[in-house]
């Protein structure tokens, strides 16, 4: 296999994102960059995420599902209980919230709402996605950005090739004498030569995957993430950010809590608090707590008053938690919910200046390549 | 090519494979060409679901399990090509549209059309409630322009990129103003209505054409361009024949679809009429996308599956109908080169021949074949040694499940 090959190879499968520490840690760069993008997926309550305990509006708006006993972070917001494990991270100042964030005209259509803040363009067309403009804008190669998950972001998509996808639930159940057969199969160099590349690709991405496995049921006991799906996914994050890419892309699902929200949406949070709490603390035990930037984000917030299923709504702006090197504590004010907008919270912070920052500040890239215009900055970085 | 061969290569590109009857019957290629060609299709698209608050997934799973028996079991394999063809190049997504009812009013229209004229079928998909909305046409009106669909028709549907300004989308957005979509509920229906305020009624300049021009005057202009004939030749070897073809090739189709007022049917018989379509350059060209390994698995061994199961499968392979990334659609061939998507390959393989109780899902009989009928139904009679010599110590089901996981079964 000549070198071409071997590198097309690899990048068709997951295996050089995997293989890549320990091959090239000669090469690697100590200030090089990660950005991660977590996406709740279905819409996060941001209310009850950043809870806004001093506002008598709140309970008024939320009689069954107001949270109660909340984690003070100022006079006015505190979190979810449920999120007990990233009070440490804020008290540290590697936490930033920046609250109300949204787009002007929201549209409270998930597909739309996700297009939008995954394309970064509000109106007109929305073919391509913001980090894969920029990706293709610093030439980054396959293996430099990741997906984690089950179906392809937009947010990654371009006209160039596809960036890596993983998903722990991949292993090959193969046993007995069927399994056997197949290993000699596989062993076998294929005639035809797509066979051939289908063989290989096959090869290497099962041992990529076999040893990613063992290597997140380690992570998950060293570092105490949740021994839940949600958890295993920071695992499998962490590790992925050994081998130092541009960025990873996660999507956690689950948040379109119409009904019986408060038990979901408890376990859900605590999930998270404790997945981005044990990734802060893998982070920094690697050594890399200056070279990545976590921003978890939403396609839109739940409406302010709850509705009467014990549930929320499709709402409007919500909070976007901002972890790592940046200057800690909350922007964007508090939710005014003394004036809502047909029933939801207005804007105050565009998301795009969100992006606009991490392209600005924390990528040294021009941002208005990728967002066509600029933002004012918001302080975070 | 040996009788089976050519019969294996030709259903696997006309269908979705081949069943052992099919294999084994004396119908050559040429007839099944011929008749398939010159049937006007059934349409049995089911009557329209009723518009509901709640229940909307439901609606969406009921669609897919009709369009998964539809696939599977098409007596006409070659026009349920034409319509997969149809939407893989004219993408709307229910992500965006959110509601079956519109895509089940799509299958009809590119059912109907799919072998007609391309400029009929052109209008059907520009006035149909899902284009319209995946991509924004509805809310495209005068004064207020969305260049959306404008863009997209000349780059993804016709045209093909460079082949047209900035300015062109401009003014053919302004000419596509107009179009309306609204639901009624009591109908069980999605209405278009065209609005003629809505409607710039002004003068545009568009590809060279000047004029108060409407919806129908830019279909018209495009499907007659001829840079809209290459693209389809293009597209179309590329998928039934293989990728890249030489430029005679191209313009060879291109002229017969001048020559045949822009007929798909004419397209469609020069491709599978052409020499080189029986080349060793065609032969097991393509990388079986996960809805084309899916559906040959089920068809050539008459599996019966349960739909949501098999909805299941595509998702983790990254491939569910309806749901494509981009308007681009899905990469083909070695875009599918991926650790999702081969992997899972190897466990739905084991899925579908297993042997389960009442509630497994898959329903497979392994007594209707001896271990030579799997290589010639799955493999058209060309397994290898080293692929026969492990038949000896595996029962029928996993000789099925094996062959199924073969690098060579992968390709189409």
């Amino acid at each position: 296999m000549n070198r071409r090959d071997f590198l097309t190879l690899m990048s068709s499968t997951a295996a050089m994102a995997i293989l890549a520490p320990s091959c090239t840690s000669a090469a690697q760069s100590s200030d090089r960059k990660t950005l991660v993008v977590i996406e709740l997926a279905g819409g996060n309550d941001g209310l009850n995420t950043i809870v806004p305990y001093n506002d008598p509006n709140y309970r008024k708006l939320r009689p069954t599902i107001a949270i109660k006993d909340g984690i003070p972070i100022s006079n006015q917001a505190a979190f979810h209980p449920a999120l007990k494990d990233l009070k440490p991270v804020f008290d540290k100042g590697r936490m930033a919230i920046v609250q109300n964030v949204s787009y002007p005209n929201p549209n409270l259509s998930h597909f739309r709402s996700k297009e939008i803040w995954q394309s970064a363009h509000p109106q007109g067309a929305s073919d391509t996605g913001w980090l894969a403009r920029y990706l293709s804008d610093v030439q980054a190669k396959t293996a430099d950005a990741i997906f984690l998950g089950e179906e392809y972001p937009l947010a990654l998509t371009g006209d160039g090739d596809r960036y890596l996808q993983l998903s722990p639930r991949l292993a090959v159940q193969q046993r007995g004498k069927l399994g056997e057969a197949m290993r000699v199969i596989y062993n076998n160099p294929q005639g035809s030569e797509l066979a051939e590349q289908v063989r290989r690709s096959v090869l290497e991405s099962e041992a990529a995957i076999k040893k990613l496995t063992k290597d997140i049921d380690k992570r998950v006991d060293d570092h105490s993430y949740p021994k839940t799906a949600i958890g295993r996914q920071f695992a499998l994050l962490a590790r992925v950010l050994e081998s130092q890419p541009k960025v990873v892309y996660l999507t956690i699902g689950g948040w379109d809590t119409h009904t019986g929200q408060v038990r979901r949406h408890q376990q859900l949070l605590s999930d998270l608090g404790s997945g981005l709490a044990a990734l802060d603390r893998d982070i920094q035990a690697h050594n890399m707590q200056k070279n990545v930037l976590v921003m978890v984000q939403s396609e839109f917030g739940r409406r302010p008053a709850e509705n009467g299923n014990g549930g929320t709504d499709h709402g409007t702006a919500a909070p976007v938690m901002l972890l790592g090197n940046v200057r800690g504590g909350l922007y964007g004010g508090s939710p005014a919910l003394d004036s809502l907008v047909q029933g939801n919270l207005p804007m105050q912070v565009d998301f795009r200046s969100i992006y606009a920052e991490i392209l600005n500040r924390w990528e040294g890239f021009s941002a208005a390549t990728i967002l066509d215009q600029d933002f004012a900055k918001i302080g975070f970085l | 090519m040996d009788r089976i061969v050519l019969k294996g290569h030709f259903l696997r590109r006309a269908g979705f494979g081949a069943t052992l009857d099919e294999l084994n019957s004396d119908i050559s290629p040429e007839m099944l060409l011929s008749t398939w060609l010159n049937e006007s299709p059934v349409l049995n698209v089911p009557a329209p679901l009723p518009i509901v608050k709640k229940g909307k997934q439901d609606q969406s799973r009921e669609m897919w399990r009709w369009l998964l028996k539809q696939m599977v079991n098409a007596n006409n394999p070659l026009h349920e090509r034409m319509v997969n063809f149809w939407r893989d190049r004219f993408v709307v997504s229910l992500r965006k549209i959110g509601r079956a009812q519109f895509l089940l009013d799509y299958e009809k229209r590119l059912r109907a059309y799919a072998m007609g004229d391309f400029q009929e079928l052109m209008m059907q998909v520009t006035t149909s409630p899902a284009m319209l909305n995946y991509l924004d046409n509805a809310q495209n009106r005068a004064g207020k322009i969305n260049e959306n669909y404008s863009r997209e028709v000349m780059e993804l549907f016709t045209l093909g990129q460079g082949q047209y300004t900035e300015k062109d989308i401009q003014e053919g957005a302004r000419a596509l103003t107009g179009w309306q979509v609204k639901l009624r509920p009591e109908m069980g229906i999605a209405d278009v209505t065209f609005v003629k305020r809505r409607h710039d009624d002004g003068v545009k300049n568009y590809l060279g054409h000047s004029g108060k021009l409407s919806t129908q005057d830019v279909v018209e202009i495009l499907v007659n361009h001829p840079s809209t004939a290459r693209k389809l030749a293009v597209d179309l070897w590329s998928t039934f024949a293989y990728s890249n073809p030489e430029p005679a090739i191209v313009d060879r189709l291109a002229q017969v679809y001048k020559q045949n007022n822009r007929s798909i049917r004419a397209v469609v018989a020069a491709v599978f009429n052409s020499p080189e379509f029986y080349s060793t350059k065609a032969y097991r060209s393509h990388l079986k996308t996960p809805l084309y390994f899916v559906l040959s698995s089920l068809r050539q061994l008459q599996i019966d599956a349960d739909s949501d199961r098999v909805i299941g499968d595509l998702r983790a392979m990254g491939q569910v109908p309806y749901n494509a990334p981009s308007v681009k659609g899905w990469q083909g061939d070695q875009g599918w080169l991926t650790a999702p998507s081969l992997l899972t390959r190897l466990n739905v393989a084991r899925q579908f021949t297993k042997e389960y109780g009442d509630d497994g899902g898959f329903k497979f009989n392994p007594d209707r074949y001896s271990a030579k009928d799997l290589v010639t139904v799955l493999l058209d009679g060309n397994g290898d040694r080293q692929l026969e010599e492990q038949f000896t110590s595996l029962s029928k089901r996993e000789i099925a499940a094996l062959i199924l996981s073969s690098p060579i079964y992968q390709l189409a």
